[in-house]
């Protein structure tokens, strides 16, 4: 591949393959350029500074916040309530997934909840929540996992359907026991587009919690930006929503490690 | 029936399998689309059968059946052979799985029959030898040619040394020469390894060269019209497609197919 593109002349080759070299630098320029026109837009003026603070106040209150703990003391509490929520939004999901791709029966009987429940914003639910398990983190922990269940259902279901007939025709000349048709065919065909959905998942279960403590909560960064904004403190409000962004793609990120981890076979080019 | 097992030169041997009477019929709108009828024969031990005939005349339906793969909608397989003993089906595509490297693709039957993931590899790596691919222990099925993962695929079900091997057009989706090379190497390794065989092909010669018995199947529904002893000493080699014996196999073959 990297062959044919050196040989092969045009510009847009050349970029491409300059561009996937230095991801990283074009990372940081892109974000630089971003805070350079945030930095152009607050001195003319056209804004006023208390609605659209500055990059460099924000960097600065974000230090400040950072060092006397408030940022982290509720970004741990979100994260409390993320990272379990995305585990059990997508445990129940994958294996209602699983049990729904294998039975016609069920998937009749389930998909119209399910497709209603994808109607009803988190929004709307996220009150009734709080009011069956209270402000604590135990109804956080439930929208974000409502809120993951349905994309990772799908893509389970959708990575499911797609196994192979010839490979499952294959494990059952070979007479693998039903656990090992599982374990062996089903878990690694399906994981593609299973990882597609927890994907998706991940950066939406911090959306979950996020909602959750705007409705009701006493800590947590969603509670924080609530809170900031009462007191007109807009540069704080900046810095955690710039740390919330900061958490989705962590999350993010490592669910991309496990596709690097797991779908080796699947990325061409990536030495072994 | 009788006839035939005095025609047969191994008429002493009790059959390895015998397939009484299949016949198979896939449901459809009207009626149903009947694939197979009456389709009657003995395979013996160590016997390397192939079956020729037209697209469409239920040759992977047979196979499929007889691997337990589909329950036919009449007739029986009866195997005498011990029941322990595994049969193993090739397809026409490798069928690799993607994301086991060659090695553990070779593997795969044993791990499931439970030996130990160590040992199964390392059994695979007298196979991968066995066929010529050593070297290519760590690959990835997409790293290799057509030819490579077929031999990939008979590997994968030598391993588990079948009682029975069953072929479906193994070498279909190769180019000329590579499928003139994995007859012969597929020759050899039964030589060695002597398992009863039932490949389909489409291929005259490649049928002539590597059998002993050829059953020529009419199109659909398949039934055997044929059933010609090979008589062709061995070992066999390529040149053999070149003499007057050979010659006459094939027009014999020829024309039961086209009738």
């Amino acid at each position: 591949m990297t062959k044919q593109e050196a040989t092969s002349l045009p510009v847009s080759h050349l970029l491409r393959k300059y561009v996937l070299q230095h991801r990283m630098g074009f990372v940081l320029l892109s974000l630089a350029l971003g805070i350079l026109i945030w930095q152009g837009i607050t001195l003319t003026g056209w804004v006023p500074a208390y609605l659209l603070p500055g990059p460099f106040e924000v960097a600065a209150r974000f230090w400040r916040a950072l060092l006397d703990g408030t940022i982290p003391r509720h970004f741990f509490a979100t994260l409390q309530e993320v990272v379990p929520g995305l585990l059990l939004g997508s445990v129940t999901a994958s294996v209602l997934g699983y049990l729904i791709a294998k039975s016609h029966v069920l998937e009749r009987l389930l998909s119209p909840y399910l497709v209603a429940s994808q109607a009803v914003p988190v929004v709307a639910i996220a009150p009734l929540l709080i009011i069956w398990f209270g402000p604590g983190i135990t109804s956080k922990i439930l929208i974000c996992a409502l809120v993951v269940f349905f994309p990772v259902l799908v893509n389970t279901v959708v990575g499911l359907r797609a196994v192979p007939q010839n490979l499952r025709d294959l494990m059952r000349s070979l007479r693998a026991r039903p656990w090992q048709m599982v374990w062996y065919l089903e878990i690694p065909a399906a994981m593609p587009v299973f990882l597609g959905g927890l994907r998706v998942g991940a950066t939406l279960s911090v959306i979950g919690a996020v909602v959750g403590e705007f409705v009701g909560a006493d800590r947590g960064l969603g509670f924080l930006i609530n809170v900031a904004r009462g007191q007109y403190d807009h540069p704080l409000v900046f810095a955690a929503v710039l740390t919330l962004v900061g958490m989705a793609l962590a999350l993010y990120g490592l669910v991309l490690l496990a596709e690097r981890r797991f779908l080796r076979w699947q990325i061409p080019n990536i030495p072994r | 029936m009788m006839t035939f097992e005095v025609a047969s030169p191994s008429t002493a041997l009790q059959p390895y399998l015998r397939v009484d009477d299949v016949g198979m019929r896939y449901p459809n709108d009207n009626g149903g689309i009947e694939a197979l009828r009456g389709v009657q024969f003995d395979l013996h031990p160590r016997e390397f059968v192939c079956v020729l005939g037209p697209s469409g005349c239920g040759k992977s339906t047979l196979l499929r059946i007889i691997a337990g793969l589909l329950t036919p909608t009449h007739g029986e397989v009866i195997f005498y052979a011990p029941a322990a003993s595994r049969i193993s089906l090739v397809f026409q595509d490798a069928n690799l799985m993607p994301w086991r490297n060659v090695r553990e693709n070779i593997a795969l039957p044993l791990i499931l029959q439970g030996m130990p993931r160590a040992h199964a590899l390392q059994k695979a790596d007298v196979w991968l030898e066995i066929v010529g691919l050593q070297g290519f222990g760590d690959a990835l099925p997409r790293e290799l040619s057509g030819g490579m993962a077929q031999r990939v695929a008979i590997a994968r079900s030598l391993i588990q040394e079948p009682g029975l091997l069953l072929l479906d057009e193994p070498f279909g989706a190769l180019d000329a020469l590579t499928r003139e090379k994995m007859a012969d190497e597929l020759l050899r390794l039964w030589q060695e390894h002597r398992t009863t065989v039932l490949m389909v092909t489409h291929s005259i010669s490649e049928a002539i060269l590597l059998s002993d018995r050829v059953l020529v199947f009419s199109s659909r529904p398949g039934r055997v019209v044929l059933d010609l002893d090979v008589n062709l000493p061995r070992p066999r080699e390529e040149e053999m497609r070149y003499t007057s014996e050979f010659g006459r196999l094939a027009r014999e073959l020829r024309r039961a197919i086209t009738d």
